[in-house]
């Protein structure tokens, strides 16, 4: 996973961050759609969650179409999502 | 005895005032006095001092005042749980959460619950864990969060799970390892008294044999928001639970010390009343058993 992740990396445009800490449910989510929706083909989008439900309705909408490149639980309870379009 | 003339006495004696009281209760001061002796006539005793600096309760009314306060508060519940029977949205669920899982933990999980229950309508509110557990008893809220475990009679416990306290201190703090001797060199932003997080702090301060009156306590606060910016700015120590600091962990702007792996754990659990039937909170009661650990991260 960690060497398709940089391999990836490098054809990277934009790389935008939402910060999702502390932020309830569906806010995460709906803010990770619109962001989706702004980049263009090729951008990384990078969400950091902090509550396990957020991690898996992002994880649910996005892995369905293959967009999800990497979840990192960062620290205990923190995760980052790595998104590609 | 009428409802309304126990409000018009309870909202006297709240703002020490008539005047205050008919101006929220949008009645006139006479009307307020009469439903205040309409009160003191039913049960026959002299509860109101009149004077002309204001009002101010008897012994009688003191008592009288402390009931009132449970019996107007379980009387809005019946009142709000009725308008919810006539709105067709029969499930109401009122919950009283002790502050750290109340910010931190449960707004997601509500989310979640209401998923699939879609006519439901939850009122939340605040409070340190022994008020919880008095509201859970006297009725006036159905399901009750709180830290550490209670169980009475009255009252029913699942404990859910354990959290773990920290010492923190601003990231630019230069050590991450300290000797708790040292700890009464720094200044301390520490929950208040009320909280039971503070007992949790106590007690396991005393098991490692440090007096928590020798440190130098610079604050207290119910605040955990405002302890986090006092820390974060660089103004002493604190010892918080991990689940409210995450983000400012993650940022950088905090960060945990070690002091001789001292363990702050402590259970939280979810109480509620033994009369609770209800199938939609129990229903609730039934989710936070089966998925609590999940959403309670």
């Amino acid at each position: 996973m960690a060497k398709n992740f940089f391999a990836e990396y490098m054809v990277i445009k934009m790389i935008y961050e939402i910060m999702c800490m502390g932020e309830i449910c569906p806010l995460p989510l709906i803010k990770a759609k619109h962001k989706f929706e702004e980049a263009s083909k090729g951008d990384l989008i990078k969400i950091i969650v902090d509550h396990r439900c957020t991690l898996e309705s992002i994880d649910n909408y996005f892995s369905k179409h293959d967009y999800i490149i990497e979840i990192k639980e960062v620290i205990q309870g923190v995760w980052e999502i790595y998104i590609k379009k | 005895m009428h409802i309304n003339n126990l409000i018009a006495f309870y909202k006297t004696v709240y703002y020490k005032s008539i005047s205050y009281a008919a101006k929220e209760l949008y009645l006139s001061q006479p009307a307020i006095s009469q439903q205040i002796k309409a009160l003191e006539k039913d049960l026959d005793t002299i509860l109101l001092k009149r004077s002309n600096r204001g009002v101010e309760p008897t012994a009688a009314g003191e008592l009288v005042y402390q009931y009132a306060e449970n019996i107007l508060n379980i009387y809005e519940n019946m009142i709000k749980d009725l308008e919810c029977f006539k709105d067709d949205c029969f499930n109401r669920l009122s919950i009283t959460s002790c502050p750290t899982i109340g910010q931190y933990a449960l707004p997601c999980t509500l989310h979640e619950f209401k998923k699939n229950h879609k006519n439901l309508l939850v009122h939340t509110e605040h409070d340190f864990t022994q008020k919880v557990i008095y509201n859970v008893k006297e009725g006036s809220t159905d399901i009750g969060f709180i830290e550490g475990c209670y169980s009475d009679e009255y009252i029913n416990c699942i404990p859910l799970g354990k959290y773990k306290m920290h010492f923190v201190a601003s990231s630019n703090f230069p050590e991450k390892i300290l000797s708790k001797n040292k700890l009464i060199h720094y200044n301390f932003f520490i929950i208040h008294k009320n909280c039971s997080l503070r007992k949790i702090i106590e007690e396991t301060l005393l098991n490692y044999s440090i007096d928590i009156k020798k440190l130098k306590i610079e604050m207290e606060s119910p605040s955990i928001e405002s302890i986090k910016s006092s820390v974060a700015a660089g103004h002493g120590l604190s010892i918080l639970p991990y689940i409210s600091i995450k983000k400012e962990l993650y940022t950088k702007t905090l960060s945990i010390i070690n002091v001789e792996n001292i363990d702050f754990t402590y259970n939280y659990s979810l109480i509620y009343n033994k009369r609770l039937k209800k199938t939609p909170k129990y229903d609730f009661i039934e989710f936070i058993k089966n998925n609590g650990k999940e959403f309670f991260c």
